[in-house]
């Protein structure tokens, strides 16, 4: 009912009929009123007229006071409609003769409004008066005799006249046949108004309908649409406003559908692209409730898109760590109103594999600014990571190939080196057996030691070569770049061609990098052997440069670094290898880093685009400076270290005092020959010795021994048992065991398998007697 | 030259003094007559109804020869004046026995003359009525018996003295007579009581005498009338005798003198409703014929 009252046709109806109903009246009511008056006006023009038309018939027989003229006239007034009476006054106000209706009872005139003398006031003056009540009209005319001026104006051919009042008459008219005509006119208009005004409203309502029926078929139309019927269209009834506008409303649902089907194409589009994307997608509103899931990320989560989207909370879905982990996200998220990344771990519901996500959660702010939800994209970089990890492997790996690729080159030169040592150990050693056998041991002493010499030499260059191995350990410390150059000498000279001459620029007081040293070490070694082979068999000077300078952007531009190390400027260390060999071209030096690219016949191209690697791994830079037949210079930037202040001051060595040790060591190694020279050196400071060939034994000699062994010297491979087995075994008899590994390997890749600390220390093979009472007599006292 | 009252000081001369209390047609178609004849500078006086005392100021300071006056309010205004100054006064009915410095022109009729139309128009009658206020007409009445009786005509005279006496006269007269003569007396006749006088002429076939054009316009059938002009004229020709013996010292009777020159109206539609045949030699004699196209069917 309320629908209909306020519909639009029912208001367009109710507003003409609001203006149609009082306008209507009010013309009715105008109308009667207006006819109202006309029948008045028409009754006192009636009533003026009969009183004037009296005076002046009256005239003569008021002169001749003629009572036959008189009662003639008055019967003649009698006789018209509506006359109540009529009265004949002379010019005194006496009556002269009055109609048998008059109301006057005496024979003199008198209104009973007005006194005497006002009414003679009026007859002098000539004036008409009318007067009226509710059922009764009254009106009087003075009866005028008009006469020449003067006597002398009859003569004068003038129209000069005076007036002179000689009577009055009184008549009265009755209202009640105007009266009866304006009621039967006031019934005729309200059955008119009221057959008019009905057949207005019936017209309204025609016409209201009329106008909005093009309007209601739209409204419906628009219904339609709100339901997603795009298909409908308005039928278009005439060629009014209303048409037009259903027209046009026709040719917009003709775009708005095409919009539609376009959008419904592009929102499938997005929707399969969203779903198959290798990212997760999703909205939620601030209660946590999922407003938008795309299906692979609802997929890896092993819950449907309806799940997520019917509870009032995720967290219901989720196992309990998850929920937690991305729930804390999402209140930063809310809370700053910031984008927020995190990485999260969540676990394949099919597969069962752990995927790495990136995190990225951004606000929804609604019109008014406030955070309504968020927006949520996971970014699986599982995969990502893993080929980091690969890669980072395959670097190691390369590195490694390559650092064995070297030592390749360096076999040739060692095993000469070595050759040569052994030659003079087997002499002298030959020597020396010699003069013992004939008794001259005296001599032996000279022999023995260019013995040790030898041996010392050896055993240089073993250590350099295991240092140069480096098994790829990645250990960044503070390094001295000259120390560093000045320990490998041997190793870079066994290395380059016998008629190439090396010259070191080598100063001391250089800042410290942060390097691994290893590394370091082979890029040195890389650039020295890359320029012997430069210079080839001919004569020729490698130059081994190290410095500190202090290098400005623009210097740093020339620069080959990694491409995500922005090069700072500050102050570099750095390490220059010149050559006086053939020199490069330009492709060549466009090729060089790359993997696998070399001038060598042998070379596998690793070399040059390990050293690369290495100096962007330390964020140094690489200069390269070469012209054809002059020469290569290699410039290698390491930035300073931060601690550089902090140089290690060099070791000062003590003079060793003289010591004595007591109880028994117990000397476990599988080479007789160790076990006998260690037992020897061990004696001479005053110790018993126990030895045992493996590990096993080396367990069993300690639990026959236990009581006497202050000290174990543990070799670290050994058949049956190694060194680390042993340590164990030794640990679970007496965990207060003092074990002092001995190996050919350095300490970190000997002590590895090792509880550090719980090891009582470490010695290199080989070792002199006083390295071996060092580090006996520092565990023992 | 005439000039106007309101220029006192071009007035301070001798000459004629001319005083009318209105300004209308009639006077000052008889001042161009006078102007015509007396060709002395004239001074034009218009009076008030209330006070003239400007007036009299001017005209005593003027000392003028001679005062023309135009109706009754005039001579009265100039009798007040209190000078032995000429006076000739004109357009006055029934004047007070003339003063010794006072002359005029009459303005009735001879009623000879109209007597003698009357029965040139209708031969046959033997009774004329008329109804007269005696304070008014009595001399008139008196003229006009001694001519009726020159003729055996009987003058059937009704005095009256109101309207309603001269209302009752009319009706009582009117079978009795062949002619009615209308007194130029107001007392006697009212605009109601003349239409109701022609209405009874018409009706009982008697001739009714007008006094002015205006009456026979109105139905009465000839009146005698004075010219405007030629009563100025005349007047004109008064004053010059006037100053002429005055100029000599001789002093001349006081006279109002008859109308030398009058005009007759006719109303043929009147004649035939009254059955009079109109004679040719009165036809030409008349001035004015009513209704105004009878002359050219005449």
């Amino acid at each position: 009912m309320n629908k209909i009252f306020y519909s639009l046709r029912s208001r367009i109806f109710f507003a003409i009929a609001a203006l149609l109903v009082p306008a209507s009246l009010l013309l009715s009511w105008l109308a009667i009123h207006q006819q109202t008056e006309f029948f008045e006006q028409t009754l006192i023009e009636r009533g003026q007229v009969f009183a004037r038309h009296m005076a002046y018939g009256a005239e003569l027989s008021i002169l001749t006071k003629d009572p036959i003229s008189l009662n003639s006239l008055l019967h003649k007034v009698m006789h018209e409609k509506d006359i109540l009476y009529a009265e004949i006054y002379d010019s005194e106000g006496t009556l002269i003769t009055a109609s048998s209706s008059s109301s006057s009872a005496g024979d003199s005139y008198q209104d009973p409004d007005l006194d005497l003398d006002t009414e003679q006031a009026r007859i002098s003056n000539k004036e008409e008066w009318f007067r009226r009540d509710a059922h009764t009209y009254e009106f009087e005319a003075p009866v005028i005799s008009e006469i020449a001026s003067s006597d002398e104006d009859m003569l004068l051919n003038t129209n000069k006249t005076r007036q002179d009042v000689i009577g009055m008459v009184h008549i009265a008219l009755s209202n009640q046949s105007i009266q009866s005509s304006i009621n039967q006119l006031v019934l005729q208009g309200i059955i008119v108004l009221l057959l008019l005004l009905a057949a207005a409203l019936v017209v309204t309502w025609w016409l209201a309908q009329l106008l909005t029926q093009q309007l209601k078929q739209i409204g419906d139309v628009a219904r339609k649409i709100e339901d997603g019927e795009f298909d409908q269209r308005i039928t278009i009834i005439g060629n009014d406003e209303t048409a037009t506008l259903a027209a046009a409303l026709n040719r917009m649902l003709n775009m708005l559908s095409e919009h539609d089907n376009k959008l419904h194409a592009q929102q499938r589009i997005m929707q399969t692209i969203l779903d198959q994307a290798p990212i997760g997608v999703w909205m939620l509103n601030i209660d946590g409730k999922v407003q938008f899931i795309n299906q692979s990320f609802a997929h890896t989560l092993g819950i449907t898109e309806q799940q997520l989207l019917q509870v009032e909370h995720y967290k219901t879905l989720l196992s309990t760590k998850v929920a937690n982990q991305c729930m804390e996200s999402d209140h930063i998220c809310f809370n700053s109103g910031k984008v927020h990344h995190s990485m999260e771990q969540i676990t394949d519901a099919e597969s069962g594999i752990i995927h790495s996500f990136d995190i990225i959660k951004a606000p929804v702010h609604n019109d008014q600014g406030e955070i309504e939800g968020l927006i949520g994209l996971a970014i699986d970089i599982t995969s990502r990571i893993q080929a980091e990890e690969e890669k980072a492997s395959m670097q190691k790996q390369v590195e490694h190939t390559q650092r064995l690729e070297s030592l390749g080159v360096l076999a040739g030169g060692i095993a000469h080196d070595f050759n040569n040592i052994l030659t003079a150990i087997m002499g002298n050693a030959a020597l020396a057996e010699r003069k013992i056998a004939s008794g001259g041991s005296e001599t032996c002493g000279k022999y023995m030691k260019n013995i040790a010499q030898s041996s010392e030499k050896a055993a240089l260059l073993c250590k350099q070569m295991l240092a140069y191995s480096g098994k790829g350990h990645f250990i960044i410390k503070p390094l001295n770049l000259t120390a560093m150059v000045s320990g490998i000498t041997s190793l870079l000279e066994v290395s380059i061609q016998r008629t190439i001459q090396l010259h070191y620029t080598l100063p001391e007081d250089i800042g410290l990098i942060e390097a691994d040293e290893a590394q370091v070490q082979q890029v040195i070694m890389n650039l020295v052997i890359n320029a012997s082979d430069a210079i080839g068999e001919q004569n020729g000077t490698i130059s081994i440069v190290t410095g500190e300078l202090e290098a400005d952007i623009d210097y740093l531009s020339h620069a080959i670094a990694h491409a995500d190390d922005k090069l700072k400027a500050g102050r570099y260390i750095f390490l220059e290898v010149s050559d006086s060999g053939c020199g490069m071209d330009q492709t060549t030096q466009q090729k060089l880093f790359e993997p696998f690219f070399t001038t060598k016949f042998t070379g596998r191209g690793l070399g040059m685009s390990a050293v690369l690697g290495i100096v962007r791994g330390h964020h140094g830079a690489m200069m390269l400076y070469s012209e054809i037949g002059k020469g290569t210079t290699f410039k290698v930037l390491f930035p300073v270290a931060s601690s550089s202040a902090a140089t290690a001051a060099p070791h000062a060595t003590a003079e060793p005092t003289p010591w004595r040790g007591s109880g028994t060591i117990l000397i476990v190694d599988d080479e007789e020959t160790i076990r006998e020279t260690a037992a020897s050196m061990i004696e001479e400071m005053g110790f018993h010795i126990v030895t045992a060939c493996d590990g096993l034994d080396g367990v069993e000699r300690y639990r026959q021994h236990q009581q006497e062994i202050v000290a174990i010297l543990l070799d670290m491979t050994m058949p049956n048992l190694d060194g680390a087995g042993c340590f164990l075994a030794l640990k679970k008899i007496n965990p207060q065991v003092k074990v002092i590994l001995s190996s050919g390997y350095n300490e970190q890749d000997s002590t590895k398998n090792f509880d550090s600390q719980a090891l009582a220390g470490f010695i290199q093979k080989p070792y002199w007697p006083d390295a071996l009472e060092n580090i006996l007599r520092k565990v023992l006292t | 030259m005439l000039t106007s009252c309101l220029l006192p000081a071009l007035a301070a001369a001798d000459g004629i003094a001319v005083i009318s209390h209105v300004d209308i047609a009639p006077y000052r178609a008889a001042i161009d007559g006078f102007q015509q004849q007396v060709h002395l500078p004239m001074t034009r006086y218009l009076l008030n109804k209330s006070d003239n005392t400007t007036v009299r100021d001017t005209i005593h300071a003027q000392q003028p020869d001679l005062i023309f006056v135009l109706g009754r309010p005039a001579l009265k205004f100039a009798r007040t004046l209190q000078q032995a100054t000429p006076i000739v006064l004109v357009f006055v009915l029934h004047p007070e026995p003339l003063r010794t410095n006072e002359a005029g022109v009459a303005m009735t009729v001879a009623p000879a003359l109209q007597l003698k139309t009357l029965l040139a128009l209708s031969p046959n009658i033997q009774t004329i009525g008329t109804t007269y206020n005696p304070k008014k007409s009595a001399s008139l009445i008196t003229q006009i018996k001694k001519e009726t009786a020159a003729h055996n005509i009987q003058l059937l005279s009704d005095p009256i003295s109101t309207h309603a006496e001269a209302a009752q006269s009319v009706q009582r007269i009117t079978s009795k007579v062949d002619a009615i003569w209308i007194m130029p007396d107001t007392t006697a006749l009212t605009t109601t009581l003349f239409q109701q006088m022609i209405r009874l002429s018409w009706q009982h076939a008697i001739p009714v005498i007008g006094l002015a054009p205006k009456h026979v316009r109105k139905g009465c059938l000839f009146a005698l009338s004075f010219d405007n002009r030629a009563v100025g004229t005349q007047a004109g020709h008064l004053a010059n005798h006037i100053l002429h013996h005055h100029a000599h010292h001789k002093r001349t009777p006081p006279q109002l003198e008859p109308l030398q020159t009058n005009r007759l109206s006719l109303n043929t539609q009147t004649a035939k409703i009254l059955g009079l045949h109109i004679p040719p030699q009165i036809m030409k004699q008349a001035s004015r014929i009513y209704p105004v196209h009878a002359r050219e069917t005449h």
